[in-house]
């Protein structure tokens, strides 16, 4: 290859990498103070722009058949037609008349789709009642964000059009529950180098989900179920039981005959479950299949809620993936509150309606009847200061799994407490309950524990309940966001758990990004003392390397690690292995006497089977460590390899063809700086 | 600048002897450290719980410890971790220190909360006994492939014998170095297995060099002894094995240095496995392949 040409190809592939570092500098870099601030300035002032002049309209009436929508507004402000969103659904095709104070929009004659106006009109109604549940737009606290606070319970129903047009491509946002608002941030670069969780903190959590549980609850049901079944059919039975290899056993009173292929039973068992007949009665077990799938469906269920509940946690890039048969991944990078996050997901929220009984007290239960107990807190420090037992009776009415929505509220005192509203079925199983149990008390259960047991007075009509209990606003808005996602089929045990604090990992950038320079100092100052204006070669060598390697990871979208970041740092001890290795090569074919010219190309020559040998068992080394490794470590084995396989490129390539440009390309060559 | 004005030229395979018994001498303490005081596995491969806590104050660890110890019942280790003047603590909890189900990190911040208020959690791991006993597999499987990998690579590129002599050396280096882990009752990590593997990987870079060069040799002085052909091609591969080596050192060192506390006990063995992997491929693997050269003649 001609001198120009492999100039003209390191040229491309610096520039190449350039073009994927300099975003990825961008973010290393410290930034002027206030440049995201100043940034978040402006969108804020865009914003408004955008967003006040609306809020005056509050309603859009469509007439069809007049060819107009009417708009109605708080004031006599004009309207801003020149506004960018407001144009953007109009399209240019309605022209403004205002008659007697009243504002109509009328469509152009020369369109004449009548549907496109109650589009339209629909349109306008849906953005202007989003936009006058704005309160306020103002700066977040940390001038990093942009907030939007709404009034008290609202919620933007529909944040994908007009408001994704305000929002441009430069932020995205995040409801936050319980303070009504809508945080806007900015989003993060594409094709940098993202940080793993180590670096920029945050949480990996890996879950799983006690599926036995499930199976075990269903069997449980399905053998009480049976016993229904026996009990309505007058069939007289010993027991009904789960033993402990999880089949129901069936022991009948001697002489008396089951015929479990009547329509009943088979509706129960079939297709699920292999039946035995025993001498007493039955064995009926459940088929590994169908075991199978119930873990499955279970730990979907889970993978879904947790999903939904996370969504609500305003993570910016979370990831939640299934591992195996059993285990959910987890990733929130940037969580602030990894307590709460905790909480939330780990929460199984089970939601149940269960009627006090009206005799009974916690030593004598009978078999319809379980004790469970309340929390007693205190009212201000919400510490649990003891507890207080029911008697309830063990039949669930309700369950949460019919609610349809849950929020925060406030009573006149400030006590917070959660609505919930329940849909069409759930709501007319709260009216007839309700109205079936006048007088008495309806124990509402969270897992297990009792939530409160207020009195029914009347019949509940439409499907509205409340759940009273001391909370803290936190908690009550934890609480209406578990059951709002809905509750998990089991239990969850944490497997693992990696939650680093933000300040840690800024921390850790600040500490290797240190070593890293003073490591490249250091190596720097060694090569070119040892080796002269071939040291310097090999230095470039190395800056070019780098700049590769943060290329190759950008790229790849690889993440990089704080190992990551080690591993990059011992690249650059042992990059320089190759050029040390090729210029060995050449002071000893200098020593035995050979010409400058011929001394170069043999070091190199032989060197490179050298470098070639060694490289590959290193990276051989790196791909294992990949293959077996988890999070971090991967991200230290690819750091590793990419670094290798550079630096063979920058030092080999590179490195020879700068000793072509300087000393080869000279007509005499008496010395060679080495 | 050079480390040696003319080509070195010591009889390095005149004290093979002397290595064999240095060696032999490191490995069985290594291995007797093994059955004398055993690894200490971390969190990752036992299981448990670590939580990394920033005080505003220099804390009493006096004080934590009896907070700890009042309210749970099994061992709780709490040491200082990293600078003294960052009040930064590392506890570390058993698996079976709550019940199953506790929010640990809520359960640690209650305990914290009778003596201290003013301190910030920064790190939290927890590693249940599922997780753990994959990791210890997958560590070991690792290993087991990195070595297998090795032989195979180094017996097709160059003999069987190079191979296996260099996966001897590997196994010396590792021994040796956890020998000297285990002396000084640092903690089996996950970090700590792919610091061990890197060196594999380093160690038998250098080993390669010098292989490269004995074959280089050999086919260039058919007639010379293999011990003197082995011999020149330490030495003349010496300055770059010192070079890489002392660079290479250097930027671990300054890691170990500045890079933090969470590194820092990777570095340490990374600092161990480079010099007895520098050692271990000139006064080694070469030994061996020239001891296997021996028994096959004599045959």
């Amino acid at each position: 290859m001609s001198l120009p040409a492999k100039a003209l190809l390191i040229l491309a592939v610096i520039t190449a990498a350039l073009f994927y570092d300099l975003p990825t500098l961008r973010t290393f870099m410290p930034q002027e103070p206030g440049a995201k601030v100043s940034l978040m300035k402006s969108r804020l002032s865009q914003i408004k722009d955008l967003v006040e002049p609306l809020q005056v309209f509050q309603l859009a009436l469509a007439d069809p058949k007049k060819s107009r929508i009417q708009l109605l507004m708080a004031d006599d402000s004009r309207v801003p037609l020149e506004n960018p969103i407001l144009k953007g659904i109009l399209k240019d095709q309605f022209t403004l008349q205002s008659t007697k104070g009243e504002v109509y929009l009328v469509l152009k004659p020369e369109f004449k789709d009548k549907t496109f106006i109650s589009k339209v009109g629909g349109e306008l109604d849906g953005l202007f009642t989003n936009l006058r549940k704005i309160t306020s737009i103002t700066l977040g606290d940390d001038s990093k964000s942009i907030v939007l606070a709404l009034k008290k319970g609202r919620r933007l129903s529909d944040l994908t059009d007009p408001l994704k047009t305000m929002l441009a491509e430069d932020l995205e946002s995040f409801y936050k529950e319980g303070e009504n608002k809508y945080q806007l941030r900015a989003k993060g670069l594409e094709n940098v180098v993202s940080l793993g969780l180590d670096l920029q903190g945050g949480m990996y959590l890996d879950i799983g989900v006690e599926v036995d549980v499930v199976v075990h609850n269903v069997l449980q049901r399905t053998t009480e179920a049976l016993e229904t079944l026996l009990l309505d059919g007058s069939i007289n039975y010993d027991s009904v039981e789960l033993d402990e290899d999880l089949n129901i056993v069936i022991s009948l009173e001697a002489n008396e005959r089951l015929d479990l292929s009547t329509d009943d039973f088979q509706r129960l068992l079939e297709p699920d479950f292999s039946t035995e007949k025993t001498d007493a009665g039955y064995v009926l077990t459940l088929k590994p299949d169908e075991a199978k799938r119930i873990r499955q469906r279970a730990i979907e269920q889970a993978l879904e809620t947790i999903r939904n509940r996370i969504d609500q946690l305003g993570v910016k890039e979370p990831s939640i993936q299934r591992r195996g048969d059993d285990s959910i991944i987890i990733q929130l990078p940037g969580l602030d509150d990894p307590d709460k996050a905790r909480r939330v997901i780990g929460q199984v929220a089970v939601l149940n309606f269960l009627l006090v009984s009206k005799n009974g007290t916690p030593e004598s239960l009978n078999d319809d009847q379980m004790l469970l107990y309340e929390e007693v807190r205190d009212p201000i420090t919400k510490e649990v200061t003891g507890q207080t037992p029911y008697v309830l009776e063990r039949k669930v009415l309700l369950q949460g799994d019919l609610i349809r929505d849950a929020r925060v509220s406030f009573s006149q005192t400030g006590q917070a407490s959660v609505s919930m509203s329940f849909n069409a079925e759930g709501s007319q199983t709260f009216a007839d309950i309700t109205g079936a149990n006048v007088g008495r008390q309806l124990a509402i259960v969270l897992d297990n524990k009792v939530q409160s047991a207020p009195r029914m007075n009347e019949k509940i009509e439409g499907g509205q309940a409340q759940i009273t209990g001391n909370f803290s606003p936190e908690e009550a808005s934890e609480l209406a966001l578990v059951l709002r996602s809905g509750a998990l089929p089991a239990p969850i045990i944490i497997h693992e758990e990696r939650t680093v604090g933000a300040s840690l990992g800024a921390d850790s950038i600040r500490q290797a990004l240190f070593s890293l320079v003073i490591g490249f100092v250091v190596v720097m100052l060694f090569m070119v003392m040892y080796y002269n204006v071939s040291g310097m070669f090999s230095v470039i060598a190395l800056l070019g390397n780098i700049a590769l390697i943060v290329a190759a990871l950008a790229y790849f979208q690889a993440t990089l690690t704080l190992p990551g970041m080690a591993g990059i740092v011992l690249t650059i001890g042992m990059a320089v292995d190759a050029n040390v290795l090729i210029f060995e090569r050449i002071r000893e074919e200098l020593a035995k006497g050979t010409r400058h010219r011929t001394a170069i190309q043999l070091g190199f020559q032989k060197a490179t089977v050298t470098i070639l040998d060694s490289n590959i068992t290193t990276i051989l080394a790196a791909i294992i460590l990949f293959q077996f490794g988890t999070g971090p470590i991967k991200g230290f084995a690819v750091t590793l390899s990419i670094g290798i396989l550079a630096s063979m490129f920058t030092s080999i390539f590179v490195g020879k063809y700068l000793f072509e440009l300087v000393y080869l390309t000279r007509s005499k060559l008496d010395k060679i700086s080495i | 600048m050079k480390f040696f004005k003319d080509q070195p030229n010591y009889n390095i395979m005149a004290k093979k002897n002397l290595a064999a018994l240095l060696s032999l001498g490191l490995i069985v303490l290594g291995i007797g450290m093994f059955f004398a005081k055993g690894v200490t596995y971390g969190i990752d491969f036992k299981g448990g719980t670590l939580v990394q806590v920033q005080f505003n104050e220099a804390p009493e660890l006096g004080v934590l410890r009896t907070a700890f110890g009042d309210s749970i019942s099994t061992a709780v280790s709490i040491t200082s971790f990293g600078d003294d003047i960052n009040n930064e603590v590392l506890i570390t909890l058993p698996q079976n220190a709550f019940s199953e189900k506790a929010n640990i990190s809520a359960e640690v911040k209650g305990i914290l909360n009778k003596k201290f208020n003013d301190y910030t959690v920064r790190r939290v791991e927890t590693v249940g006994a599922k997780v753990g006993g994959e990791l210890k597999e997958k560590a070991f499987n690792a290993a087991v492939f990195a070595l297998v990998g090795i032989l195979v690579y180094v017996g097709l590129r160059f003999q069987l014998r190079y191979g296996v002599a260099a996966v001897i050396a590997l196994f010396h280096d590792v021994i040796i170095t956890l020998g000297v882990f285990m002396l000084l009752d640092k903690e089996f990590t996950l970090t700590i297995v792919a610091a061990i593997l890197t060196i594999i990987g380093y160690s038998l870079n250098d080993t390669i060099v010098v292989f490269d060069r004995v074959r280089e040799n050999v086919a260039k002085l058919p007639k010379s002894p293999l011990l003197d052909v082995i011999n020149r091609s330490i030495n003349e591969s010496l300055s770059r094995t010192i070079l890489t080596s002392v660079t290479t050192f250097f930027v671990v060192f300054i890691l170990f240095i500045f890079g933090g506390e969470i590194i820092h006990d990777f570095c340490f063995t990374m600092m161990i496995g480079l010099i007895v992997g520098t050692y271990s491929s000139i006064f080694v693997a070469s030994p061996i392949v020239w001891f296997m050269d021996q028994r096959k003649r004599a045959r």
